[in-house]
């Protein structure tokens, strides 16, 4: 059985900034348990990304404490830390000559200091993975020739390969068309209740979001302004004053409960966007 | 496209291995033909153990440590041009691409300039000059491209071509100061040749490529995540600038070792690791080694080449050439090329069919 009762990442008042961005992102706590599934939303420059690559310790916070499983994540090894955390960035390399099983399998790298072919092991978990993400029949493409849906699912697999128990994931959907969006949000979740996987997601679709996700984190301008399940934390009036447009909503008979539909910009310049 | 098994890798390495070794046993044969040495008469002499023999001489101190020289530096530009080509994501990447034979070059122009001549160390000096010009270039480039903590391949790259162009420009300064016999001298320099007295030119070399080659090789694993995309192999656990300074650094003292010694050798370093690529994929474990034993062998040949080709063009031209060599430049663009357009036009083939 999966130990869902201690927090899996934990983030005590993180603060970071860029050298020409000081004071970027405000201080932030968080606590995420195994096999929740957390949607980060805010508009574009709020700081999403950079949240994400803080608990995935690829950047390191100004101040403040990050801890993986209980450990500050700044003691972590990088290798350790790669067989716990799993990042998938939003750009992918477009050039990519090399066979989708092999970049399936390299998912394994943090497992083999030395050696240069993954063993029988390796090759079931790869197998396993692209199973459940239903890329197994891509084996032998080169991920050069794949489309975007189908290239982003194999990633997802090498990122499952890596057996993470914390899955970070960049627009995992930005740019997919529909029965994408929603069969890759499907796959991690899947992953979520079924192994007890911790994802935490950067969108820009509030639906998906809300759908998807049992805790959303609203930014706005590297602060957190809202956190909890996604029917308590996305109220449509604060999502309005986030995005600065008009909103309306619909009634959806899933479990959060409605759609929000994007009507028009916000009539003046709360945002300084039209400066 | 088939997946690397340890059974093609080990098979397509055991092949180079093999045919490495064929070059090698060939080579006290294999020469200007004016020498009228036959392959049987150089090993009859060898096992006869006549060390003053003609035949020993010309098979075993002139061509063998000349192939073994060719096939060093096939295998540092092949594995450089390779290694280069993965950290810039460049395809046009060479081992030269930062600027390294123009230092090398520049630094071999001043020692003919200044008629400094003779060996330090064993090591002829006009090579010292040339390894300490190419490694100048390269701190330069590190230097004024370390301002932000990471490395942008861009900047490197925009670096190391100025640095080039500079080098070029002063090289241009110091021929036309220089008198005739100079000029000839670094003319003949700047076309790379694979001259050797003895085995003093292959054995210099060995203590500074083939630790480098080590290292670059075992990087392989590495460089295949680094191609992912470096946010992507800093989260699996790459220490992404870890991995790009070594792969320089130890790139580039391997080429500079090559280039103080053979002069700046075109072309191998930025074909063979393309039709390396063509033959058996873009995954670094196989395409390090295999570019590597490609240029290898690829130069051995290029070199034979120029040997036998200027009887040919002698007669042509009615000249006596013998003695002379054509510049291995030349030969190794001129069989380079229709290798390389042969491949590219059956890869687009293949990829037609598929589509």
């Amino acid at each position: 059985m999966i130990d869902t009762g201690t927090p899996m990442l934990v983030a005590r008042n993180v603060a970071f900034g860029f050298p020409q961005r000081p004071a970027f992102l405000k201080p932030l706590s968080l606590s995420a348990r195994r096999g929740e599934c957390w949607g980060i939303i805010g508009p574009n420059g709020a700081g999403k990304s950079t949240l994400l690559r803080l608990l995935g310790g690829l950047l390191v916070p100004d101040s403040g404490t990050i801890l993986l499983g209980g450990r500050p994540l700044a003691t972590v090894a990088m290798r350790e830390r790669a067989k716990c955390i799993a990042f998938l960035p939003q750009q992918l390399a477009g050039d990519l000559h090399l066979p989708t099983a092999e970049v399936v399998l390299m998912g394994r790298y943090p497992y083999r200091r030395f050696g240069l072919f993954e063993d029988a092991a390796d090759r079931d978990i790869a197998r396993r993975v692209m199973a459940a993400t239903g890329t197994q029949h891509l084996a032998d493409r080169p991920v050069s020739t794949l489309s975007g849906g189908e290239a982003r699912r194999v990633h997802i697999a090498a990122a499952l390969a890596q057996e993470p128990t914390v899955l970070l994931l960049d627009e995992p959907t930005a740019s997919l068309d529909l029965y994408h969006q929603l069969s890759i949000l499907e796959i991690i979740s899947e992953r979520a209740k079924e192994d007890g996987l911790l994802v935490v997601v950067v969108t820009h679709d509030v639906n998906l979001a809300a759908r998807f996700s049992t805790h959303v984190l609203i930014l706005d301008e590297g602060r957190c302004v809202a956190a909890g399940p996604p029917l308590e934390a996305m109220t449509t009036e604060l999502l309005e004053s986030v995005y600065d447009v008009r909103l309306a909503t619909a009634k959806a008979d899933h479990d959060a409960g409605r759609w929000v539909i994007p009507i028009s910009p916000r009539p003046g310049d709360t945002k300084g966007y039209r400066a | 496209m088939t997946r690397l098994t340890p059974a093609r890798y080990f098979t397509f390495l055991a092949l180079c291995g093999g045919l490495m070794l064929v070059v090698l046993i060939l080579s006290p044969g294999i020469g200007s033909t004016s020498a009228g040495v036959g392959f049987l008469d150089a090993w009859r002499a060898y096992f006869r153990g006549d060390p003053q023999s003609t035949a020993y001489r010309i098979g075993f101190v002139l061509r063998m440590p000349r192939t073994l020289l060719a096939l060093q530096a096939g295998i540092t530009l092949g594995l450089c041009g390779a290694v280069f080509q993965t950290l810039f994501r460049n395809p046009l990447a060479t081992p030269y691409t930062l600027g390294i034979a123009s230092g090398g070059s520049l630094g071999a122009l001043i020692a003919i300039m200044l008629g400094i001549q003779g060996l330090f160390f064993g090591v002829p000096i006009r090579a010292v000059w040339a390894f300490c010009g190419a490694l100048m270039v390269i701190a330069v480039v590190f230097v004024f491209t370390r301002g932000a903590r990471r490395l942008t391949t861009s900047e490197l790259l925009l670096a190391g071509v100025t640095m080039g162009l500079f080098c070029s420009a002063m090289m241009m300064l110091l021929t036309s100061l220089s008198n005739a016999r100079q000029t000839i001298d670094m003319v003949r320099w700047m076309m790379g040749s694979l001259k050797t007295v003895g085995h003093l030119e292959s054995t210099t070399c060995w203590p500074v490529t083939l630790p480098c080659w080590i290292v670059l090789v075992l990087h392989a694993r590495a460089l295949n995540q680094y191609a992912l995309g470096e946010e992507l192999a800093a989260s699996r656990g790459v220490h992404v600038a870890r991995l790009q300074i070594t792969c320089i650094v130890f790139a580039s003292l391997a080429t500079a070792a090559i280039v103080a010694v053979c002069g700046p050798i075109g072309f191998v370093g930025l074909v063979v690791p393309q039709i390396t690529a063509l033959l058996v994929g873009r995954d670094a474990r196989i395409l390090l080694p295999g570019s590597a034993m490609l240029g290898g062998l690829f130069l051995a040949v290029c070199d034979w080449t120029s040997h036998l080709a200027i009887g040919a063009i002698g007669r042509l031209m009615h000249r006596d050439l013998v003695g002379s060599e054509l510049p291995i430049g030349v030969v190794t663009a001129v069989v380079g090329v229709p290798i390389f357009l042969v491949l590219l036009h059956r890869r687009a083939a293949s990829m037609q069919s598929a589509a």
